[in-house]
């Protein structure tokens, strides 16, 4: 009888490092992990991919990659404090090791968007697949054009990313817009020292809120900072990755502003088990999104049931 | 090849096929049966046997694709772990007594589990080389409609081997080369029970198979239901249709065609498992994401999901993914119908 490879198994890998990138109630830390018994093999995988991730003796989780394959030899995946899996993950050390198994499902299409404009639309934890995106793209800087990057969160603490999306911004031709919603903080309404530098009311006029070249900042949710902003539609990919209220705004909103269902692209998040098909969890109608997502366009997500729910 | 055996040495054609591969059959338990290993020295429960009448509560799904299987071992050390992988099923398999409906679910969840995505290996071995040999229906279980699905209660799609109740004998043919094998093999036995079949027994068999297909006492008509499908998704139907049910799940457990799984890690001081666990997308825990959000919150939605799995999603080769068998309509305690609910799924239109 011939053996086959057992796909659920997981290989090891070691935790590198361990950064925080916010605190609050459900903190988040990426976790930079290497191969351990190859330290040098590469990640091979397109943005937008998935791994499961395993706390062996806890269980799987699977995530989105939040870097790029041509970060080189080093996977980063951050990783939000929720629930059972994810707390043993945030209580593990530098050093220890985690299984892994991966790469999962579509990625983005960025074969087919050489020569576009992008317009990135991040909310909290989802912007850690457009952190692959972007780290791709911002590795072939010159095959596409215009890069604007939206980025929302709760309150300035609980921003994942800001560090390196300003420098990003400093340094390469790129804007960055972020925002915070002025109305709570992880601990309530948020008092005027906690919005310090974060402007209080200025939707209406983007220019205003530039902190630096390339740099804005807003108060307010994300589809109104893409309202105010206004993007373009001509030659422009947009995706966006967040929590499924604000993907539906920033749906319209970029609908309203003339992007076509076929320029819109989205991540879904679903309740995973196997990650490769077989146990049935994550299914979309007849698709399923850990392996025919979980990259959807608005254009095919229109034909799937319970896409939006 | 075909042959017959008489009634009373049915026992020993199980003595000869345990003794060759591992065999599993049909009892009647204290559950309302089901399949169990039968070992060559074991003596054969001579009532207990389910060959007619209605099938095993719990389908033979379990001997291939275990309720609770291991996916690997690890064993865990300080901050690091190690795993162990666990050896392929060796043994062959053989299935003496599966209905033709269940020997369909096997066809729908080779679709699934050996499918386009990925593969099972656990699944994957015991299925390789397993051997179904079928019991026709002689008379269909209550809540039998096979007929209204593409089958038939002496249906061949999927078995090996299809065994044929003439009364005081079966009739044996084989279906497949694995089935060939296997019924050449009993046959070549020394104390052998089989006897060639003869112009009279096929013509007996002929008059069973023609007889039982008009005994199954259900029926629907599943003609209209696609069309109506493609519009009743967002239709407010779903509520009502699941309003009795509870989310047991009992009608996915004992569904010959379901296969979803759980993964967990059992953990036993520093040495564990990985494993697979049924699980049942009539909880609302099946869904439910560790952050909070649930594509699917209620029950009504759940109900559809597994309608639409069983007649639309799930369905391959034009055939739905549900065979018929009954099981769900029989052994739920809040008496929903799945019948019932085709025919007013059907009724409302999808007028949406
Ligand atoms: S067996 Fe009946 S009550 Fe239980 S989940 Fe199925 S339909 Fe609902
Ligand atoms: S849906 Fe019900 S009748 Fe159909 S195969 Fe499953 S248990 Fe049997
Ligand atoms: S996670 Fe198992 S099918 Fe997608």
């Amino acid at each position: 009888m011939t053996r086959m490879a057992n796909p659920y198994v997981p290989r090891r890998a070691r935790i590198e490092s361990i950064r925080d990138e916010c605190g609050g109630p459900r903190p988040v830390r990426t976790f930079r992990l290497a191969w351990a018994d190859e330290p040098t093999a590469p990640f091979d995988f397109l943005p937008g991919q998935c791994v499961e991730l395993s706390v062996i003796g806890v269980g799987e989780i699977f995530l989105s990659i939040a870097s790029a394959a041509e970060d080189g030899d080093r996977l980063e995946l951050s990783v939000m404090r929720v629930g059972r899996v994810t707390s043993a993950l945030h209580a593990l050390e530098e050093g220890e090791i985690v299984g892994l198994r991966g790469p999962y499902g579509n990625g983005f299409p960025v074969a087919g968007w050489h020569g576009s404009n992008f317009v990135l639309i991040g909310g909290g934890i989802g912007q850690a697949p457009l952190r692959s995106l972007l780290h791709h793209v911002l590795a072939h800087r010159d095959d596409y054009g215009r890069i604007q990057v939206f980025h929302g969160a709760r309150s300035p603490e609980a921003m994942i990313y800001r560090d390196e999306l300003e420098a990003q911004a400093a340094s390469t031709d790129l804007d960055v817009y972020l925002t915070i919603d002025w109305k709570m903080g992880d601990d309530g309404p948020l008092d005027e020292d906690a919005r310090e530098g974060w402007p209080r009311v200025a939707l209406d006029d983007p220019v205003t809120t530039e902190v630096a070249p390339g740099q804005f900042r807003f108060t307010g949710f994300v589809p109104q900072v893409v309202d105010a902003v206004s993007p373009s539609c001509g030659d422009t990919i947009a995706v966006t990755c967040g929590p499924p209220v604000m993907i539906g705004l920033a749906v319209q909103s970029l609908e309203r502003l003339g992007f076509r269902p076929e320029q819109i692209y989205t991540t879904l998040e679903r309740r995973m088990k196997c990650g490769i098909g077989l146990c049935g969890r994550c299914n979309l109608g007849p698709q399923f999104v850990c392996t025919d997502g979980p990259v959807f366009s608005q254009q095919q997500l229109l034909a799937l049931p319970e896409a939006f729910a | 090849m075909k042959a017959v055996i008489a009634r009373e040495d049915v026992g020993r054609l199980l003595a000869i096929a345990a003794r060759r591969d591992e065999l599993h059959v049909p009892v009647l338990d204290g559950g309302g049966g089901r399949f169990v290993p039968l070992n060559a020295e074991d003596p054969v429960p001579r009532d207990g046997l389910m060959l007619n009448g209605s099938s095993a509560r719990r389908p033979p799904k379990e001997v291939l694709f275990a309720q609770t299987a291991p996916l690997f071992a690890f064993e865990l050390r300080r901050g690091d772990f190690s795993i162990d992988e666990l050896p392929p099923e060796a043994a062959t398999k053989v299935l003496f007594g599966v209905r033709p409906c269940d020997g369909r679910g096997f066809r729908v969840l080779d679709s699934l589990l050996l499918g386009k995505c990925g593969t099972d290996p656990a699944y994957a071995s015991a299925r390789q080389g397993s051997v179904l040999v079928g019991i026709g229906c002689g008379r269909p279980g209550s809540d039998c409609f096979c007929t209204s699905v593409g089958g038939d209660p002496h249906g061949t799609d999927g078995l090996d081997v299809l065994a044929t109740d003439l009364g005081d004998a079966l009739h044996l043919e084989s279906l497949t080369d694995g089935g060939e094998g296997w019924l050449r093999a009993i046959a070549a036995a020394v104390d052998s029970p089989l006897t060639p079949a003869n112009p009279e027994t096929d013509q007996r068999c002929r008059e069973a198979h023609e007889e039982a297909r008009g005994r199954v006492p259900r029926h629907v008509d599943l003609e209209p239901l696609d069309a109506v499908l493609e519009r009743a998704f967002d239709d407010e139907l779903w509520d009502d249709l699941a309003a009795a049910c509870i989310g047991c799940g009992a009608c996915t457990f004992l569904c010959p065609t379901c296969r979803c799984f759980d993964v967990q890690d059992e953990v036993r001081g520093d040495r564990g498992l990985r494993v697979r666990v049924w699980d049942s997308c009539m909880f609302r825990e099946y869904t439910q994401e560790a952050g909070g959000h649930n594509p699917r919150p209620r029950r009504g939605m759940r109900w559809r999901n597994r309608f639409y799995d069983k007649f639309r999603w799930g369905a391959h080769d034009g055939q739905p993914a549900c065979v018929g068998c009954g099981r769900c309509i029989t052994h739920c305690p809040s008496g929903v119908d799945l019948i019932d609910l085709v025919e007013r799924v059907v009724e409302s239109g999808g007028a949406a």
